[in-house]
């Protein structure tokens, strides 16, 4: 090729040179041999990371082996299909097999498990060989969540069944010829759930073998993942009702569309649920957060992880998920449209030498992804590797948000305002008994404008976003000369909601956040906290917060005991320009008692707000109180304190947390401290400023013009300044946290002004709704 | 620059540069055939069938089964039928378009060009079968059996003199010699077919429902708890009400022998009785307890602990 020709060709494609200019730049892969002895058949079913760092994965055939120092080893046999793990210590796991959850241990440490305790085995098989069954995540208390899949019409039944058959109010008898006989199968519906609870999130108590039943409308839910905030994520596979596969935020009682499941919806007496007509399925079901668009990013997701804050640079603490058929991870970026949660969904880590048939991931050793593959008889590959994260500097996309005119795409570094194409389409998909859907009205996108400010990208699309579409944008020449161009550059985004110029008042959901008491309500009474449960538990509050570091651990062991549910805790820590300080040893303590409790920790910052110094400092020592507790699985909130505080209002609690940047780290709104320091400003914009950072509030009477505590911390109800103001913005911005009643030197007799406060919260709640 | 404008090689840059420029933005323009293949067909569809694993078939058997058939692919592609037994079902490619699967089939004819479809040879070896030592030592393996739950154990005490364990009715379902069982079936069909028993059935618990260890006082259905592993073999263990029962497999000198304890909180009353099949090929010895019309009844006192002794007759 002449030099000619290439200048010609740079001219033509501004190709810029850069450290990162795809995924093979920014991670690599590494081939971990199979086990050779005994050689076995190495589809990997899940796999798990033990306290001392090594694997532990469970293959196809029901073989468990260690994977030590590059050597596999094998410590347990003789399972059927593990699909799920989760890892309790270093001698004990949790394995969803087919047909059941079981305890597998290593009791006498000799290196391979002795023990099989089946912690739950009575959800139905039917003996069709669809009927997978998914998990093990764990939920705060320690129950699993496991998910059922349906059974497929390529097959039938067995004579023999576990559990008891159900077809919609039609008899065992009838129903069972037609799926025993191959040719009948022909005109029943295409997956089934016939034995319970086929197509449904359970939560099993492993101490008593007892399973609750959570949602429904599943179909074949490979992905189950707590979150560490507490939200229970479920995918869905691409196939009869369901247009293409999705990620479900799943709540409780909620049927996810999927008919076949409804069956074993307490008192089901409608029939057949695929017999009914489709709007009125379509009216019963809740929607999902995302769509995966089939072919053009994942056909059949696999197992979801969240991503730890530290070793995957920008993505820390997202949320990602793998892929049977198509060679990529996916990434999820969610986002809160009027109240709903709704996002997109990117490719991620889609190096070169990845493969398809990534089925289960777990984390190794810092930035490194250790995948299982398997194939069945469907599209895949066998074995594991490993999946590094390198620190190379690049571009990310960070956050993608709706707006009234399209999009707003936050990435991790500022972008150079060169010309930026958008191109890309619009379109829905059918929710109908056909498998699959094709795209309807697919839509060419064009954008008016594109603006950038920083790290933002501003997206105004010549036809404003609609709700029920799914956008698929991809934004060419985005880039900067410090970290070369953005090559993950496509993301999928699913606007269910979409904004509208006013408030939908209706659309917004009910506000009902738990109330709590602040613990100073007692400081210095001599209340048992026996005595404080009953009078909490009296009054109707859901429990206590805000519990003061001094002699934390033992109030915390305390209250549990009395069985009052906290909600926070209250700590703080110092800085200075050069450093900062907190009780890291007795806050330690505190986090690893209350460990996957879903407690808060409340968090105030001692120091001078004035000056860059401190305020970075402010900002390393949110991050590292922020990881401390993200090791526990527990969240944190700045706490606005009015005074010598680095962030006395809202808005400067929200630039530190935003700056620290911890998928862990919100905010808190307190308003005494609101109406102390800032008295004229309004409200309602400190609040919807705060955005999905807002995870706490705290709340007291107070009088209109207070300016001490004595006239800003009263009994709710005797004076209520702003309480009007503050429950409609939560209810506003779809605030889904706890309330904590402030009472900090109450003179009066907290037996009677809790229940008053109480009482008139229950009345502000009710005139708000 | 002056040489590029000699016509022949100017139309080649400028058609090589355009393909770059295509290549390097992403193209909202149609995507080509080849990309709407591997997007969609190739997880699935190899070119030749020649690497595992093997999903669907080949383009050089679909170039052939449509020949001069394109209607007929776009029909099957938009709506497919199911033709093969032990494949699994493909999914509606209706989201792809009449136009890009037409430019697939185009596609398709070009890269198979000059291949000649040769059909696949049957019966396929599995590539993970036990070698003569393994294949003998005692060991268990949850898998579909047939006539027991979908929730069963196969255990064998030595690769030769095996059972069949049912964690829903909380009993051994039948004993058989000559072999283990291969597992190949139904590990390659997804779990859509039984383990094939290897050897013959020689003993058969009652197939009835109601045929788990039985007492008057006993009048929960069997819960199964789980089981530890001694030296390879099982000790299942299940209760029933508030009665813990435990049945260790054992190995003695190739007999097959199940240990039952019992343990309960409150006092058995009156006898226990554990049902039992057809013995015409069945050489069984129990360690208490008297046979009476196909069923084995002891005290209370005999149940606390009991053997029963399974080999073939000779």
């Amino acid at each position: 090729m002449s030099k000619s020709f290439i200048i010609a060709l740079l001219a033509a494609n501004t190709l810029t040179l850069s450290a990162a200019d795809r995924w093979d730049d920014v991670c690599e892969v590494v081939n971990i041999p199979n086990p050779t002895s005994p050689k076995i058949d190495s589809q990997v079913g899940a796999v798990g990371t033990l306290p001392n760092g090594d694997i532990i994965t469970a293959f196809h055939r029901g073989e468990v082996m260690v994977l030590s120092k590059g050597k596999w080893k094998l410590w347990a046999s003789g399972l059927h299909e593990p699909l799920g793990m989760h890892v309790e210590n270093q001698h004990s796991i949790v394995v969803v097999q087919r047909s059941e959850l079981t305890r597998i241990s290593d009791t006498d440490q000799d290196g391979m498990a002795d023990s099989y305790e089946s912690l739950c085995n009575n959800w139905g098989m039917s003996g069709n060989y669809h009927e997978f069954a998914f998990g093990a995540s764990t939920a705060a208390d320690g129950d699993f969540y496991v998910a059922l899949g349906t059974a497929s019409s390529g097959a039938g039944v067995r004579k023999e069944i576990r559990g008891e058959w159900n077809a919609g109010g039609v008899s065992a008898e009838d129903t069972k010829k037609n799926y025993l006989n191959a040719t009948k199968r022909k005109g029943l519906q295409r997956m089934y759930g016939r034995v319970p609870h086929r197509g449904w999130v359970i939560k099993i108590n492993p101490k008593t073998g007892e399973y609750k039943p959570i949602a429904s409308g599943l179909r074949t839910p490979h992905g189950v993942c707590v979150t560490a905030k507490g939200d229970l994520y479920v995918n869905d596979n691409q196939g009869d009702w369901l247009g293409s596969s999705k990620l479900y935020k799943i709540e409780q009682g909620k049927f996810y569309g999927h008919p076949a499941s409804l069956v074993w919806t307490k008192g089901w007496d409608r029939g057949i649920p695929a017999n009914l007509k489709p709007s009125d399925l379509d009216a019963m079901r809740s929607k999902s957060v995302c769509f995966l668009p089939q072919g053009d990013l994942a056909n059949s997701p696999t197992q979801i992880i969240e991503l730890p804050a530290k070793g995957f640079g920008p993505y820390g603490g997202d949320l990602i998920m793998g892929d049977m058929n198509q060679s990529r991870l996916v990434r999820y970026l969610p986002e809160m449209v009027n109240g709903k949660e709704q996002g997109a969904v990117l490719a991620f880590m889609e190096h070169s030498k990845l493969g398809r048939g990534n089925a289960k991931i777990t984390v190794g050793e810092e930035g490194t992804l250790y995948i299982g593959k398997t194939h069945l008889s469907w599209a895949g590959d066998s074995g594991m590797i490993a999946l590094k994260y390198k620190q190379v500097a690049h571009l990310a996309i960070k956050k993608i948000k709706l707006t009234e005119k399209g999009f707003q795409v936050t990435l991790n570094e500022p972008v150079d305002a060169a010309k930026i194409g958008l191109s890309g389409e619009s379109y829905s998909l059918n929710y109908h008994k056909k498998y699959g859907s094709k795209k309807v009205n697919p839509t060419t996108l064009k954008a008016s404008s594109v603006k950038v400010n920083g790290n933002v990208i501003e997206i105004d699309l010549e036809k404003p976003p609609v709700a029920g579409q799914i956008y698929d944008i991809s934004l060419s020449g985005v880039g900067s000369k410090k970290f070369g161009k953005l090559f993950e550059k496509r993301f999928f985004y699913t606007a269910h909601q979409v904004l509208t110029q006013k408030a939908a008042v209706n659309d917004e959901e009910a506000l009902s956040p738990d109330l709590f008491a602040f613990e100073n309500a007692f400081r210095r009474r001599n209340i048992s906290t026996q005595e404080q449960a009953g009078i909490l538990k009296n009054a109707g509050y859901q429990g206590i917060g805000s519990i003061s570091e001094r002699g934390a651990l033992a109030k915390l062991k305390a209250y549990k005991t009395a069985g009052l549910k906290v909600y926070s805790i209250y700590a703080g820590g110092e800085v200075t320009e050069k450093g900062y300080q907190f009780q890291r040893q007795e806050l330690s303590e505190s986090m690893n008692f209350l460990r996957g409790s879903g407690a808060m920790i409340e968090f105030y910052i001692k120091g001078d707000k004035g000056n860059n110094a401190t305020r970075q400092q402010a900002v390393k020592m949110m991050q590292e109180v922020a990881d401390l507790a993200n090791e526990k699985g527990l969240r944190v909130v700045i706490y606005p304190h009015s005074g010598n505080y680095v962030t006395p209002t809202l808005s400067q609690a929200t630039t530190i947390a935003k700056q620290a940047n911890r998928k862990n780290l919100g905010v808190m709104f307190n308003l005494c401290h609101f109406l102390k320091e800032q008295p004229q400003a309004s409200l309602k914009e400190e609040l919807v400023n705060a955005g999905d950072l807002l995870w706490g509030v705290s709340t007291s009477g107070a009088e209109e013009n207070g300016k001490s505590w004595v006239q800003l911390i009263k009994p709710l109800g005797k004076d209520s300044y702003q309480q009007d103001e503050l429950l409609k913005t939560l209810k506003h911005v779809g605030y889904k946290g706890a309330i904590g009643l402030q009472c900090y030197q109450i003179s009066s007799d907290p037996k009677i002004h809790l229940k008053i406060s109480a009482d008139s919260y229950k009345d502000l709640l009710k005139s708000v709704n | 620059m002056n040489f590029l404008y000699r016509t022949g090689k100017y139309k080649r840059w400028v058609q090589a540069a355009m393909v770059l420029a295509l290549m390097t933005e992403s193209s909202f323009a149609a995507p080509s055939a080849k990309k709407v293949f591997e997007q969609n067909c190739m997880a699935c569809h190899q070119v030749e069938n020649k690497k595992d694993p093997i999903v669907g078939p080949s383009l050089v058997e679909i170039s052939h089964l449509y020949k001069k058939n394109l209607a007929g692919f776009v029909k099957w592609s938009n709506s497919p039928g199911k033709k093969r037994k032990n494949a699994i079902q493909m999914p509606s490619m209706a989201h792809v378009g009449n136009e890009n699967l037409e430019a697939v089939y185009v596609w398709m004819l070009d890269v198979t060009k000059g291949k000649k479809f040769v059909p696949e040879k049957p019966k396929k070896v599995d590539p993970y079968a036990l070698n003569k030592s393994e294949s003998s030592l005692p060991r268990l393996q949850r898998i579909f059996l047939s006539d027991s739950s979908p929730a069963s154990i196969a255990v064998t005490i030595d690769g030769q003199h095996s059972l069949c364990w049912d964690t829903v009715s909380c009993r051994m379902r039948y004993v058989w010699k000559g072999g283990f069982i291969d597992g190949y079936p139904y590990w390659e069909r997804n779990g859509n077919a039984f383990a094939k028993l290897l050897g013959e059935i020689y003993y058969r618990a009652p197939m009835k429902q109601d045929s788990s260890l039985m007492n008057e006082k006993f009048k929960d259905p069997p819960k199964f708890r789980g089981y530890k592993i001694v030296a390879g073999l099982p000790i299942f263990y299940y209760s029933i009400g508030s009665h813990q029962v435990s049945e260790a497999i054992k190995n003695r000198n190739g007999n097959l022998v199940i240990q039952v304890k019992i343990q309960s909180d409150e006092t058995i009353e009156g006898s226990v009785r554990y049902p039992l099949g057809d013995l015409v090929k069945t050489q069984l010895k129990h360690s208490a307890g008297k046979i009476e019309e196909g069923v084995l009844v002891l005290t209370a006192k005999e149940a606390a602990g009991f053997e029963l002794t399974f080999n073939l007759k000779k």
